[in-house]
């Protein structure tokens, strides 16, 4: 597979379809890789895929369309961001050429907690899980311990952008629910969620880690930072703390493909992916649709129907 | 530094009664960039105002929180105030102490208190006011009409009689509408042709109006005043300057087709005008049916036969692009189908027909000449069931709604059967008689007593032919008991709806319709004739199920807002709209999105050399109503409404936050 995606890069590259592509390289250790951003033949030679390919390189595309046209590889989750990136204007349709690379899931660095990190010298997947090749040997780790949370729960398909396809897709068989995560949430009672959520905001350093990380979160100027119209104090107060995450939120509904990478890249461990998912099933019950499937589709905040309205304002 | 100067009212005691109105003022006095305030009895009145002024000079106030009665109400005299006093009237803030604080709070020492909040707030909104100008939109004032039934038609005659020019886009190829389809109109029995034929022909030779039948509406852009229309005038395939409506050519066209104007019930050609008193009186070829046109120009009769060679198969669409000030639209309605009724037998069988294919039974230029007969074997009919409400006030085949003139035409053409056979019974089931208009109820009763029709409560369960006879099943409710009538003929009167391309319309000139594609108005009671996209009316059945006495009736009013529009001498445009910050609008389009004007435009930046650099979005100063949807949706805070901004509205909700 990981030929099949080095040919393919080389083709775009070597035949001018493409100015870059962009994908997945080894990292500084075995259990990371890092973003490639491959602008030559020989480059494409540095690509790889395996479980340890997690980040959302949907995340580059607003930049990196601006040099021209560009190649990148996506997992289904990640093909999602580019609907919503083309959805939105922030990228041409014809300036992305999607590559959709066959996902079992992706690695959960939990999974390696046993594991010293200095002897890993190779992380595959294997069987319906991972082997992980160590000094002293192989190690086996079955798909549930594996895996992210959301690929245990996977279901989806090729994304609707689909240019090039490498491999088979693997068989969906999901060990969990989309929404167990929240399941648990959902039983605390109002109250409790206040607490839990103000001590999980305490503890943000506004480091905007995740809002980098955030396919979504392209604009140029984030409300936050304004000057002159300051909705939240710019620092660690934890009102505003607060004011920042509910307000990133609400600029994210119906937008957040649950790809995770706010979460991840939190330095503090605060559980994002809970608010992305919470709203988004709001969004899908009200609205009867979800995000990152159709390009063409209005934004939600757009596609208001009055006579669709369960709700109406009284006259 | 700003220098704020507040002025408290009483409003006599509406609001000294309850807001101690002189320690009010005081206390603004020393709220942060107040220089100067004061109270008085009655703010608004010339004695206030000249406070006001006075006090501006004096104290060299820049800005001005003026704490009294709904803005709704005095904001245009206050910034009149100010500004002749050398002020931007935008400069003006107006805390409403009336209707948000003494009406409605008694304990005068928490409405003090609250009366001094919102002062504050305003008057930390005033210090981060800008100067905003309106600027002048220059008016076209010519306007364009859609539809040329008798809504139409009246629209265009009245703003033509004042003097304005009018375009008439009539999508047939003549003007009319239905009521050129009746012989005679209820409640009067006047003769349709005979007052609707001289208005159609004032139309045509009024100086000021151009009509365009066989066209329609392609393309709408711009906003009140400006509005820029494309028209596709279909290609008619005759030489309106060279026709002089001898009719030779319709004489001699092999081609027969059923016309739509006779509904189905008689027969035109493929070259044909619609009904003799088509205004203009020129034919138009329907080319989906024409042999030359079917058949590689094989026939050629009517360019053959045409003594002034008007006919000229080598026409093609044309479209015509011009600017308008206002547009009024006067679609009107179609009749709705009644097959869904399947246990009525229409389309099944040949004498059960609609109300308006009765209209043309007993008209004189309608394709039996005027003599009413059926159209299964020609013979007058004796027993005529008429049956209400088909597809009105009716969720499950058609609308809920009522469409209001059918009551009155069930009466009307149980009268007229009456008339033209004098032994003919007229059986009516109805669920209520709608009558109600000048002079309605005397016409049903005398249907009924003069005229002898049978009125029957209930509705009709099933018809079905029987030999020569239709027998009509259905309920006298009233009695208490079914009926069953032999029947010659069953007229159904069948609802009103929407025209099919209404939502088109609608979606074209950016107005809403409602559920059932009306088109909607922008108040149910006190703006009938506008809707929400200023410059843009309604006239007609368009809008909703009407008679011909209130559909002329809504197209003078029409008119008439048309008129006090183009009496201005140009516009002025609401400085309070929104404004992009092209520096950090990435283009994500959702405020174009959620515009409910589609006031918002994507442009393209370019660098000097004139190079594209990005897009961004921009606002069509025009259309913006001044909303603020655009605002609330941007995630970037980058399009902002001025006279709103986040920054004046933030500095509010801090004086009110963070007040001692
Ligand atoms: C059977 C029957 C009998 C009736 N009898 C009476 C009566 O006796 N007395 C009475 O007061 N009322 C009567 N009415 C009601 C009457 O027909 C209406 O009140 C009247 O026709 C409304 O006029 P209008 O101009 O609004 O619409 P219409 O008469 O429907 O005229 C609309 C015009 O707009 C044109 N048009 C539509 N769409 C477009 C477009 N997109 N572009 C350009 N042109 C377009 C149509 O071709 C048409 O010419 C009767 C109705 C029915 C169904
Ligand atoms: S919503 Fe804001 S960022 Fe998006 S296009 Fe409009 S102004 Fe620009
Ligand atoms: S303020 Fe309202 S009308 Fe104006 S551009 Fe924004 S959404 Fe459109």
């Amino acid at each position: 597979m990981e030929n099949e995606l080095r040919q393919k890069a080389k083709e775009l590259l070597e035949s001018g379809q493409v100015k870059q592509v962009i994908g997945y390289e080894d990292g500084s250790t075995a259990f990371k890789s890092t973003p490639c951003f491959a602008s030559s033949p020989e480059d494409a030679d540095r690509l790889v895929w395996n479980p340890t390919c997690v980040n959302n390189l949907a995340v580059y595309l607003p930049s990196a369309v601006k040099q021209g046209k560009v190649a990148v590889a996506v997992k289904p989750c990640d093909g999602r961001s580019v609907v919503e990136l083309i959805k939105e204007h922030q990228i041409n349709r014809d300036d992305v050429v999607t590559m959709v690379v066959p996902c079992p899931g992706v690695l959960n660095p939990d999974a390696l907690a046993d594991i010293d990190p200095k002897t890993i010298k190779n992380i595959e997947w294997k069987g319906d899980g991972i082997s992980v090749t160590t000094d002293s040997g192989e190690i086996s780790i079955p798909r549930e311990k594996a895996f992210l949370d959301k690929c245990l729960s996977c279901t989806l398909t090729d994304p609707a952008v689909t240019n090039i396809k490498l491999g088979d897709s693997p068989e969906r068989s999901p060990l969990k629910d989309k929404d167990a995560a929240i399941a648990e949430y959902e039983k605390m009672s109002v109250d409790e969620r206040r607490v839990f959520w103000a001590k999980e905001f305490t503890k943000c350093i506004r480091c905007y880690a995740c809002r980098q990380a955030c396919p979504a979160c392209y604009c140029k100027e984030c409300f936050v930072d304004k000057n002159g119209q300051v909705w939240a104090l710019k620092s660690t107060d934890p009102e505003a703390n607060w004011f920042f995450h509910m307000t990133r939120a609400m600029h994210l509904a119906g937008r957040c493909i649950g790809c995770g990478e706010c979460e991840r890249s939190c330095p503090m461990g605060i559980p994002l992916t809970l608010i992305g998912r919470t709203l988004e099933k709001d969004v899908e019950e009200m609205f009867g649709s979800g995000a990152g499937q159709d390009p063409d589709a209005l934004p939600i905040l757009g596609s208001f129907d009055l006579t669709k309205d369960p709700d109406p304002c009284p006259e | 530094m700003a220098r704020v100067g507040v002025f408290v009212c009483w409003c006599g005691s509406n609001i000294a009664k309850t807001v101690d109105v002189v320690k009010v003022a005081e206390a603004a006095g020393k709220l942060p960039s107040v220089a100067y305030s004061t109270d008085y009895k009655y703010m608004c009145s010339e004695p206030g105002q000249n406070l006001i002024k006075q006090a501006i000079e004096e104290h060299k106030l820049d800005r001005i929180v003026v704490a009294s009665c709904s803005p709704r109400l005095h904001e245009p005299t206050f910034r009149r105030c100010i500004s002749e006093a050398g002020l931007n009237p935008f400069m003006l803030e107006m805390a409403n102490i009336r209707e948000h604080c003494s009406w409605v709070h008694d304990d005068k020492e928490v409405a003090s208190e609250k009366a001094l909040d919102l002062i504050a707030m305003s008057v930390a909104k005033a210090v981060k006011n800008e100067a905003l100008f309106s600027q002048e939109i220059p008016l076209t004032k010519k306007a364009l009409v859609i539809g040329g039934g008798v809504a139409g038609i009246q629209v265009a005659l009245d703003i033509a009689d004042a003097g304005y020019k009018v375009t008439l886009v009539e999508k047939t190829p003549s003007i009319g509408g239905r009521m050129a389809q009746y012989d005679k109109t209820f409640p009067t029995l006047d003769c349709a042709a005979c007052i609707l034929t001289p208005k159609m022909v004032d139309a045509a030779s009024h100086p000021n109006i151009e009509i365009m039948t066989y066209a329609e509406v392609e393309k709408v852009s711009g906003f009140v005043g400006n509005f820029e229309v494309t028209i596709r005038k279909k290609a008619r395939s005759v030489d309106m300057k060279k026709c002089t409506g001898c009719g030779v050519c319709y004489e001699k066209c092999p081609k027969k087709l059923p016309s739509e104007f006779d509904c189905g019930l008689g027969q035109r050609k493929a070259i044909y005008v619609p009904f003799p008193q088509a205004v203009p009186n020129v034919p138009v070829i329907d080319r989906e049916n024409c042999r030359y046109f079917a058949d590689g120009g094989k026939c050629g009769v009517c360019a053959k036969i045409c003594p002034s060679q008007a006919v000229d198969y080598t026409l093609e669409d044309e479209m015509i692009t011009d600017k308008y000030g206002a547009i009024v639209a006067a679609t009107g309605f179609q009749p709705w189908d009644p097959t869904p009724y399947t246990n009525l037998g229409y389309g099944r069988y040949p004498d059960v027909i609609t109300s308006l294919q009765f209209e043309r039974l007993f008209n004189a230029s309608g394709p039996t000449e005027g003599k009413l007969v059926r159209p299964s074997d020609h013979k007058p009919p004796k027993n005529v069931v008429f049956i209400s409400c088909i597809g009105s006030r009716d969720d499950e085949h058609g609308y809920p709604y009522c469409s209001k003139v059918c009551c009155m035409y069930n009466a009307k053409h149980a009268l007229l059967l009456k008339e033209k056979v004098h032994d003919a019974q007229a059986y009516v089931f109805y669920m209520d008689i709608r009558a109600n208009g000048k002079g309605y109820e005397e016409f049903v009763r005398r249907t009924i007593e003069k005229y002898g029709a049978i009125y029957l409560r209930g509705r009709v369960s099933r018809v079905f032919q029987d030999g020569e006879k239709l027998i009509v099943r259905g309920v006298d409710t009233l009695a208490g008991k079914p009926v069953e009538i032999e029947a010659d003929m069953v007229v159904l009167a069948a609802a009103m709806e929407a025209q099919p391309d209404a939502k088109d319309l609608a979606r074209m000139l950016g107005i809403s319709t409602d559920e059932y594609n009306w088109f909607s108005e922008a108040h149910p009671k006190l703006k009938p004739v506008e809707v929400l996209t200023a410059g843009i009316y309604l006239a007609g059945a368009c809008q909703y199920p009407k008679d011909i006495p209130d559909a002329v009736a809504q197209a003078s009013g029409a008119a008439a807002k048309v008129v006090g529009l183009f009496a201005k001498e140009s516009l002025q445009s609401e400085p309070t709209v929104a404004e992009v910050n092209e520096d950090t609008c990435v283009d994500c389009q959702l405020c174009k999105e959620v515009c409910p004007y589609t006031a918002i435009d994507t442009k393209t930046l370019t660098d000097r050399a004139g190079n594209p650099i990005r897009t961004v979005s921009c606002v069509n100063e025009g259309l913006c109503h001044g909303c603020g949807t655009c605002v609330a949706a941007c995630r970037s805070s980058s399009i902002q409404l001025r006279g709103f901004k986040d920054n004046q509205i933030l500095s509010e909700i801090d004086a009110l936050a963070f007040a001692e």
